[in-house]
């Protein structure tokens, strides 16, 4: 399973140039960008780190991480490549100059500072990976079968055409067997496996609280049933005319008790709905957020280098105590339901985002969002406001100048032109950007897995091997 | 690619085709709502405004205006005009208006960022909308004719005018028509061309009541309403006693509307070398097979590359299909016909990249929000043998309108026809525009790659403003 932890700090508002200059240095070897560092961490999908400017707070460090398995086997290959400069970086933030952390950053302190990261780490509120099955080491494996695979074939396979698709099939895995001879060994776990795991992830740990008040409930109503229609259990086996009067009664009374139960629940929801309508009406919002030329060409000299993107931003949460309900609500709505319903990586019809995550920061008062996806800025956002803009307005509505929205999840995101201004001005450019594999996309990712699972089979019939060939 | 149609198979179609009528009539340039499909020959005449003292080109729009062309009906000549951002420095455009422009429209085609994410390398270009580059263009006159000698006088008047207002014709590229044998029109490699057209309808009409190809009028017309039912957003000023003389009102108070009926084209001569692709064709078909496993072609290759027949038949399993109203999901899933990654997929996937059956309406809405209205032409005589280079200098112009180029033509070259990694490509581009690069051509039992060369270098382009009739009027009277 793959896992996402920022490392959020506010910074000493003194020493912001000094530490945008150590997090440029992370990746510079003499005056050229370089990852090689980076590289020798053996479960990192992305990283970045970006300090967030803003008029009413003191700026704010954000460092991402997205990686295979726990933190606790992650900070150590992190701190093997860089912990002097994390150090270094970490001393800017106004947490390094306090109390307990300060013998830390002294001149020439080497105690770990994996307990100052897990101090000042934070979990995502609501994450959705794009190809969870996918470990680092199985995507960069599966990358290379696919290279030799193409190279093997040629432009006009005239080694294999001769045959039909199980027979394509066949012949490859039989060139393959010579060549990768861990293909004889089951994966371990399958894509299925894991994407199973991943499904069920955040309905596991609350499965005994479901079973439990699943109980209650049950017994409760079914005790009052009984009791009204006049059975006792003890009592011996009743007639037929008192079963057939006891089911009536039975029938009649289940779906009184239900009709009753919801009635309440609207008349109980009524208030807080029109509340929720009467601040959506009322909300202020901004028809035309400010963007500069400027701006835009920061973002612009930084995006479309390599096939994916990234993409950082923060907005204020609206005030008010309706609003911190919804948002945490929202959220883990999100959070418990994207498991279920995107376990393929498909949010709606797009697959295109590798790791993204909302968290809440500073006391709920912040919203983060980061996201690791591919093609453009412009063909991301497109995406959010064509096929996603419901969730996307669940998450964003309750944060402070959103497009306008109606019961949560209705237009917000559908406005277009106004929700990809508002979004780009919430973003801030990112010092250091890094990706495990700059030419994978989420749906090469799998397409090579895909790829490398068939290969695993000893034989193939004609539909299976038919579909298996379209993706060489 | 991008010429007009001239015959085109009737797409289906459920809501009328938007026309403008009445003062709106009046007041758009005719080459939004027409092709001018009669007049089969053309000069686009590149205009360079003096940097100072500039009055000149102000003179020169004002007493222009009268004479171009609107939509109101048909006209023997049509003359339409359009200006670059830098083009609007030159006629005291101020900068706080030149903010409310569309962004691109401001920073130009050939900025290091645009250009790379174009695809572009325009250093080398012949002309540009780049204020800094000597041969950069300030304004684009459109000049059609029924006749090669009314064009000719037509440009030769047009020249004298400029002239006369201290005004240079950078450059001029004159624009061919070539028939096919059922009087369809023909681009250099030889292929039918514009075929794909959105067509206009009332930007009121839902989304759910639009045929196939429908779009909103907002999405080719700034002031209309657009694909997310607002108007589409155009350039403004702050109201005065003189540009009230002009414009109308614009939605903010306080301002008039300098945007509305106009439009953005986007134009870009595209070099074709027609020899380079019929012998990389012959080449690279060499040992591959064809639909029927016999040995492949150079025309099968180039029909797999373009997506649709010569005659411009979209491919397809069952065969070829006539017309626009195809979609993929349903006949050609997998590419067996049609390829993924073929040129006609990528410029206009339509509902072919939908993960299941259930998503293929929300992805032809999706897709509908990036059409783009082409009006493009072929440059340079038609090659007398396709696989002999005569040295001729022969292409297309690229012409296509949209209210947000960003989200319509930038997204269209950068995600779709440029993107290494569209359908099921890994590190392929589009095998008639892009850069060299292996081509995946669906085949059974397995893909076949031929590698396929470039054949067409941008050798010049620009954003440029096509104003309305009263926007026109209003730039003529800046000065």
């Amino acid at each position: 399973m793959p896992t996402i932890v920022d490392v959020v700090l506010e910074v000493d508002p003194d020493s912001v140039e000094v530490m945008r200059q150590r997090i440029r240095a992370v990746t510079n070897l003499n005056g050229a960008l370089s990852f090689t560092r980076l590289e020798q961490i053996p479960q990192l999908h992305f990283m970045s780190m970006q300090i967030f400017e803003d008029d009413h707070f003191d700026p704010l460090f954000v460092f991402e991480n997205n990686f295979d398995g726990s933190a606790d086997t992650y900070w150590p290959g992190v701190m093997a490549q860089l912990s002097d400069d994390l150090r270094s970086i970490f001393a800017c933030t106004k947490k390094a100059k306090e109390g307990e952390w300060v013998s830390l950053f002294q001149a020439g302190g080497k105690d770990s500072l994996v307990p100052f990261i897990e101090a000042h780490s934070c979990s995502p509120s609501a994450q959705h990976f794009g190809a969870v099955a996918n470990s680092l080491p199985r995507i960069l494996r599966d990358r290379g079968v696919f290279l030799d695979i193409q190279s093997e074939l040629g432009g006009t396979c005239s080694k294999y055409r001769q045959w039909d698709a199980p027979g394509v099939h066949a012949a490859l895995r039989q060139w393959a067997l010579q060549k990768y001879k861990w293909l004889q060994d089951p994966e371990k776990p399958t894509t299925d496996q894991a994407t199973s795991t991943y499904k069920w992830s955040t309905v596991r740990p609350v499965m005994p609280w479901l079973v439990f008040v699943f109980v209650v409930i049950a017994g409760t109503l079914g005790s009052y049933v009984l009791h009204r229609c006049g059975i006792l259990p003890w009592q011996g086996m009743p007639s037929l005319g008192t079963i057939a009067a006891f089911a009536g009664r039975f029938t009649l009374t289940l779906i009184g008790s239900v009709v009753v139960m919801v009635v309440i629940l609207i008349l109980a929801a009524i208030a807080p709905y029109r509340a929720l309508r009467r601040l959506e009406e009322s909300d202020f919002s901004q028809g035309r957020p400010p963007l500069t030329l400027e701006q835009l060409k920061l973002f612009a000299g930084q995006e479309d280098q390599i096939v994916q993107n990234h993409l950082a931003s923060m907005v204020l949460v609206k005030p008010g105590m309706l609003r911190a309900f919804l948002i945490r609500n929202a959220l883990r709505a999100l959070h418990f339901a994207v498991p279920i319903v995107a376990w393929d990586g498909y949010l709606g019809s797009m697959r295109t985002i590798h790791f993204a995550h909302w968290t809440l920061v500073g006391n709920t008062g912040r919203l983060l969002f980061l996201s690791n996806f591919d093609g453009s800025w412009q063909s991301y956002l497109n995406d959010f406001v064509d096929k996603a803009a419901r969730g996307l307005t669940l998450a964003w509505g309750n944060c402070v100048g959103f497009p306008p929205t109606r019961n949560l999840v209705l237009e917000g995101a559908a406005h277009g032109t106004q929700f990809k201004a508002w979004a780009r001005q919430s973003q801030t450019q990112n010092i250091l950007w890094y990706s495990a594999y700059t030419d994978l996309t989420v749906n090469q990712i799998i397409r090579n897995a895909s790829i490398v699972d068939g290969l695993r089979k000893t034989s193939m019939q004609m539909k299976e091997a038919e579909q298996w060939a379209q993706l060489l | 690619m991008g010429s007009a149609p001239l015959t085109v198979p009737a797409a289906t179609s459920a809501n009328p085709e938007w026309k403008p009528k009445g003062e709106t009539a009046a007041d758009i340039q005719g080459i939004i709502v027409s092709a001018y499909p009669k007049q089969h020959f053309a000069m686009f005449m590149m205009v360079r405004f003096p940097a100072s003292p500039a009055a000149g080109a102000n003179g020169w729009l004002a007493q222009l205006a009268p004479r171009i062309t609107d939509a109101t009906g048909e006209r023997d000549m049509c003359l339409n005009v359009a200006l670059s951002a830098a083009g609007l420095t030159v006629l005291g455009v101020s900068d706080d208006v030149k903010s409310t422009f569309s962004i691109p429209f401001q920073e130009g085609m050939t900025t290091d960022n645009r250009a790379r994410f174009l695809g572009d390398a325009p250093a080398t270009w012949r002309w540009s909308d780049c204020g800094a580059n000597p041969n950069c263009v300030h304004a684009l006159l459109m000049v059609y004719a029924l006749t090669r000698s009314a064009l000719n006088s037509a440009v030769a008047d047009e020249a004298a005018t400029l002239a006369s207002f201290g005004l240079t014709v950078a450059g001029q590229i004159l624009l061919q028509v070539n028939l096919g044998p059922h009087g369809e029109r023909r681009e250099h490699f030889g292929f039918a061309d514009g075929i794909s057209q959105p067509i206009l309808v009332d930007g009121n009409i839902p989304v759910e009541k639009r045929a196939l190809n429908e779009t909103p009028v907002g999405e080719v017309v700034l002031g209309q309403i657009n694909t997310y039912g607002t108007p589409a957003v155009g350039p403004i000023v702050a109201t005065s006693t003189m540009a009230a003389q002009h414009l109308q009102g614009a939605a903010m108070e306080g301002f008039l509307d300098l945007g509305l009926n106009g439009t953005y084209i986007v134009v870009r001569q595209l070099k074709q070398d027609v020899a380079k692709f019929w012998n990389n064709m012959k080449t690279a078909s060499a040992d591959l097979l064809d639909d029927s496993r016999k040995p492949a072609t150079d025309e099968w290759l180039a029909q797999k590359a373009v997506g649709r027949t010569l005659d411009g038949k979209m491919l397809n399993p069952a065969g070829p299909v006539d017309g626009n109203s195809m979609t993929f999901f349903a006949s050609d899933p997998t590419g067996y016909g049609c390829p993924i990654t073929s040129h006609v997929r990528r410029a206009n996937p339509r509902d072919g990249l939908a993960p299941t059956a259930k998503d293929t309406q929300d992805m032809i809405n999706a897709t509908n929000r990036h059409r783009i209205m082409r009006r493009g032409r072929i440059y340079g005589a038609p090659i007398a043998n396709r696989y002999v280079d005569d040295g001729d200098d022969r292409g297309l112009v690229f012409v296509c309108m949209n209210s947000e180029i960003e989200r319509q033509f930038e997204f269209v070259q950068h995600t779709w026809l440029l993107n290494p990694m569209f359908g099921m490509g890994y590190n392929e581009s589009d095998p008639i525009l892009g850069a060299r690069c292996p081509y995946s051509i669906p085949s059974k039992p397995v893909r076949q790659q031929p590698m396929i060369e470039t054949f067409i270098t941008p050798v010049g382009g620009g954003y440029l403003f096509l104003p309305s009739l009263r926007a026109l009027r209003y730039l003529g009277a800046l000065r």
